[in-house]
């Protein structure tokens, strides 16, 4: 598929705003992503940054503002709708079902995706077809040799590959990814780093991230936007954002853009 | 009418401020620690055994009132530590099942102790009789009870919003972990909060007593209207509780008048139709438990 | 595809149950004991249903059971004395009761899911209590055996009571058995495990809380229809929420989340029931004071320790100061 330049971009956010108990956690972002493009969200702590993404996600609906997919208005439609409309989304601590094994962990959102979900029986005929997505998926993510371990014994960066793999599970078109690389060590930050730029060479996806890790956001983003207490600071390309004398200062004395 | 309608509407402010008592109890508990208490009638009725011993030891009423109220609060504190607390780390199934398995046996040693069935309890001569009100005589007792109960909730009120250790307990509500990250002795809070809980369903179980008859299950059948008053209320809010309460006991008590058998299904009625408007009950906030 | 262990537990168990009539006399117990075992299994693994496989802590269930026991009860007493039509219209009653208060529940979790089961579920305890001079009040109402299919057809008494309830039971523990390894039973797995990923699949988790739901009300309404039968009696207190307690701490006694632990749990209270209450009249006493214990001491049951891979860990934290509820069963703003 083509992006049209006259049309919508694919995801759009406009003026969006969310606050609890009276604090502006995010207070009127905008963010157009076109189709195929990696965008990486990026600020110092308590930016606002993971409650953007639960506006964009439905994870919570935002006090105002509008979320479109494709020209199509989804502030309002609820988290399950919108991955049924192609986006996917992973969480800071990997969001996963710790008890049950790693097959069964992509097997529901395929299931679903089959609309055999609501089935009391087997899987019948579909479910050859659907092994086969499973395997596919995972190896994706290069974790077939772990299809049968309970995914509570994965390592930390396992448990990330797995909820990236079902997040695929979906067949999305756009995946959230939230802090991919935190609490990671530096061999499986690489890892997963591959897997993200995979998401968008080879299964040709959108992607949004937020990230702390600013090697990470220069190798892989196509455009990055900064926010910080809720707004945006800055907003453009890898290069000219971490140069930005306002980010460097939100960033002030922080690590990660000492690294640059 | 006036004259037939007013002593039910009376009847069912009654009923709906001991509904609204029994419910701020529960509520309390509830949000603080996920702790459904299904002994709450239980201690109810203790209260009022243990003022009916009294009385009949000769104590006058005030005194048994005072007196049992605060013994089993205490209570209430002894069991909330031995059994309740260690639960708190668990999901909240247990300590509802525990609570549970702690009302079966209470009704049960009421039995043993002081028999299956109902024991006189009278209310003091000075409350009893019939005052006067415009054209209405209204049971003295009644009155009382409106009184009594309307300055245990303004007690209440000015305890969780005048003193500090009310201020702490309503931040713990609003959230327990970040109330012990600043260091506030969490333990300490869950304890006072339970008591106050108990305090205020001992009390109302006196009272009770001397309004409804004493018998083993006589919390217990007061429990079930409180739970649905919580349910209209909405969870953790107090005037929610009062609202709730008044609601669902003018709703019985008029519906006793006209058609009793649907006495106790008409609060069903009202919580069905409160969730369809209200999902979350009428002043329900957003709290942890939704 | 059963692990070795599983053919010598389900064999074990299949004996025990088909020779129960056998043992019961043997010790001096009497077979009806066996019946009310095997019924209030079905009762509590209704409960299993929604507490062990979709982490939703229902405490109403009692109220499917006496809906499921009153509607075969006045059936057979009103309209037609056939065992096989009642028990299909006390279920039908039982899945409708379900249906009815369902959409009320599915949009909550956690403790307010608990307090609104035990409130509907009262509900129909008051009917049937209010409605006297169809359901006989307080008191209840007694009902003759009724043939299995009606007209002249033999009635079942006794043993062959016994072996129609196993029967039953039996089929719906491989129903069960098979929907929780099915599609459906994975996905209320998730359910209770992370409800948020769940969702995030695109999953709509309320309707399947909504079919669980029914499925526990079908389950508890056959137990319930049965029940009423093997007493020949029907009475409010089936509803209360007490029973559905007793039916809750039954799932707990024998281990949450796994098929046997409602069998062995309905079988240690009835048990214990029967046999304490012919000892003392107190017996309410040791019954709650059992499951104290056991709630403080053995939570995970009988068989809840070696089942730990369905379960979440129970413990929201090492720190008792902290966290006192699991993050599942927090309701956030979720949509």
């Amino acid at each position: 598929m083509t992006a049209n330049a006259n049309a919508a971009p694919f995801l759009r956010a406009k003026d969006v705003a969310l606050s609890f108990g009276g604090v502006k956690a995010v207070a009127g972002v905008d963010l157009d992503v076109a189709e195929r493009e990696i965008v990486a969200i990026i600020g110092p702590n308590g930016a606002g940054k993971t409650s953007f993404f639960n506006a964009l996600s439905g994870f919570f609906y935002p006090d105002s503002g509008t979320v479109t997919l494709r020209g199509q208005d989804i502030t309002r439609l609820r988290n399950f709708e919108r991955i049924r409309l192609g986006m996917s989304r992973t969480f800071q601590t990997p969001s996963i079902f710790a008890e049950l094994t790693v097959r069964e962990n992509i097997m529901m959102g395929l299931q679903a995706q089959a609309n055999v979900a609501f089935s009391m029986r087997g899987l019948g005929a579909r479910g050859k077809e659907l092994a086969g997505r499973v395997d596919e998926l995972l190896d994706f993510v290069q974790l077939r040799s772990m299809k049968e371990r309970q995914v509570a014994t994965l390592s930390h960066g396992g448990q990330r590959l797995v909820e990236i793999a079902m997040s695929l599970s979906t067949s999305p078109s756009c995946v959230l990814l939230d802090e991919p690389t935190a609490g990671l060590a530096a061999a499986d930050t690489t890892r997963i780093m591959e897997v993200v730029r995979d998401l968008h060479d080879r299964l040709g996806l959108t992607v949004i991230f937020v990230e702390h890790n600013m090697r990470f956001v220069s190798a892989l983003a196509n455009s990055v936007l900064c926010m910080n207490r809720g707004k945006v600071i800055a907003r453009g390309t890898p290069a000219a954002v971490l140069s930005d004398a306002q980010v460097r200062e939100a960033y002030l004395g922080s690590e990660e853009i000492v690294n640059v | 009418m006036i004259e037939h309608l007013a002593p039910e509407i009376v009847n069912g402010i009654v009923l709906g401020a001991f509904y609204a008592i029994i419910a701020i109890g529960l509520s309390l508990i509830m949000n603080l620690t996920g702790t459904i208490n299904l002994a709450h009638g239980s201690f109810m009725t203790l209260a009022g055994y243990l003022a009916f011993t009294l009385m009949s030891r000769g104590s006058n009423f005030w005194f048994a009132l005072a007196a049992s109220a605060i013994c089993t609060a205490i209570i209430g504190l002894v069991v909330e530590r031995l059994l309740i607390s260690p639960l708190y780390k668990r999901v909240p199934l247990y300590s509802l099942l525990l609570t549970f398995g702690l009302s079966l046996v209470f009704e049960e040693v009421f039995r043993l102790i002081w028999g299956p069935s109902t024991v006189p309890f009278s209310a003091p001569p000075e409350l009893s009789g019939a005052t006067q009100i415009g054209d209405v005589f209204l049971p003295t007792y009644r009155l009382f009870i409106m009184v009594a109960l309307v300055v245990v909730m303004v007690a209440l009120l000015v305890f969780l919003y005048r003193t500090r250790l009310g201020l702490r307990l309503r931040g713990a509500v609003q959230d327990a972990e970040m109330l012990a990250a600043l260091g506030t002795n969490t333990q300490l809070l869950y304890m006072t909060n339970f008591g106050l809980g108990i305090l205020l369903a001992a009390i109302a179980g006196v009272l009770a007593a001397g309004l409804l008859g004493l018998g083993p299950t006589m919390g217990n059948d007061l429990l079930m209207p409180a739970f649905i008053t919580v349910v209209i209320g909405g969870m953790g809010s107090l005037a929610g509780s009062i609202v709730g309460g008044l609601l669902v006991g003018l709703a019985i008590s008029i519906t006793t008048l006209y058609l009793p058998a649907a006495s106790e299904v008409i609060m069903y009625v009202l919580m069905a139709v409160v969730l369809l408007i209200r999902p979350r009950g009428l002043f329900g906030e957003e709290g942890i438990f939704g | 595809m059963m692990k070795f262990a599983n053919v010598i537990g389900v064999s074990f168990m299949a004996v025990l149950l088909v020779l129960l009539p056998l043992l019961l006399p043997a010790v001096g117990l009497n077979i009806s004991l066996g019946t009310t075992v095997i019924l209030f299994a079905l009762a509590a693994s209704s409960v299993n249903v929604l507490l062990g496989f979709t982490g939703l802590m229902a405490f109403g269930n009692a109220a499917f059971f006496g809906v499921g026991a009153y509607g075969s009860a006045l059936f057979i007493a009103d309209v037609n004395a056939n065992l096989i039509l009642g028990l299909i219209v006390g279920t039908v009653c039982s899945t409708l009761a379900a249906a009815i208060i369902a959409p009320f529940l599915i949009r909550r979790r956690g403790i307010y899911f608990s307090l609104l089961t035990i409130a509907f579920g009262q509900v129909f305890y008051f009917i049937a209590y209010r409605w006297s001079n169809v359901t006989g009040g307080e008191d209840g109402f007694s009902i003759s055996k009724p043939p299995i299919f009606g007209g002249s057809s033999p009635t079942l008494n006794g043993s062959s009571y016994y072996y129609f309830c196993l029967a039953i039971f039996a089929v719906l523990l491989f129903v069960l058995w098979r929907i929780m390894r099915s599609p459906f039973g994975l996905t209320l797995q998730g359910i209770a495990q992370n409800e948020a990923r769940v969702r995030y699949l695109g999953i709509n988790s309320d309707r399947f809380i909504f079919v669980a739901l029914l499925l526990s009300g079908f389950v508890a309404g056959l137990g319930g229809a049965l029940y009423s039968v093997s007493i020949a009696f029907s009475y409010p207190l089936l509803m209360d929420w007490h029973q559905s307690g007793d039916f809750v701490m039954m799932v707990i006694l024998g281990g949450v989340g796994t098929i046997w632990g409602p069998v062995i749990g309905a079988a240690i209270y009835a048990i214990a029931q029967n046999v304490l209450s012919s000892f003392t009249p107190a017996w309410q006493i040791i019954i709650g004071g059992m499951f104290i214990f056991f709630v403080l001491v053995f939570p995970k049951g009988l068989l809840g320790l070696g089942a730990a891979r369905r379960r979440r860990e129970e413990e929201a934290s090492q720190d008792p100061d902290v966290a006192v509820v699991p993050a599942g069963l927090i309701e956030g703003r979720q949509p």
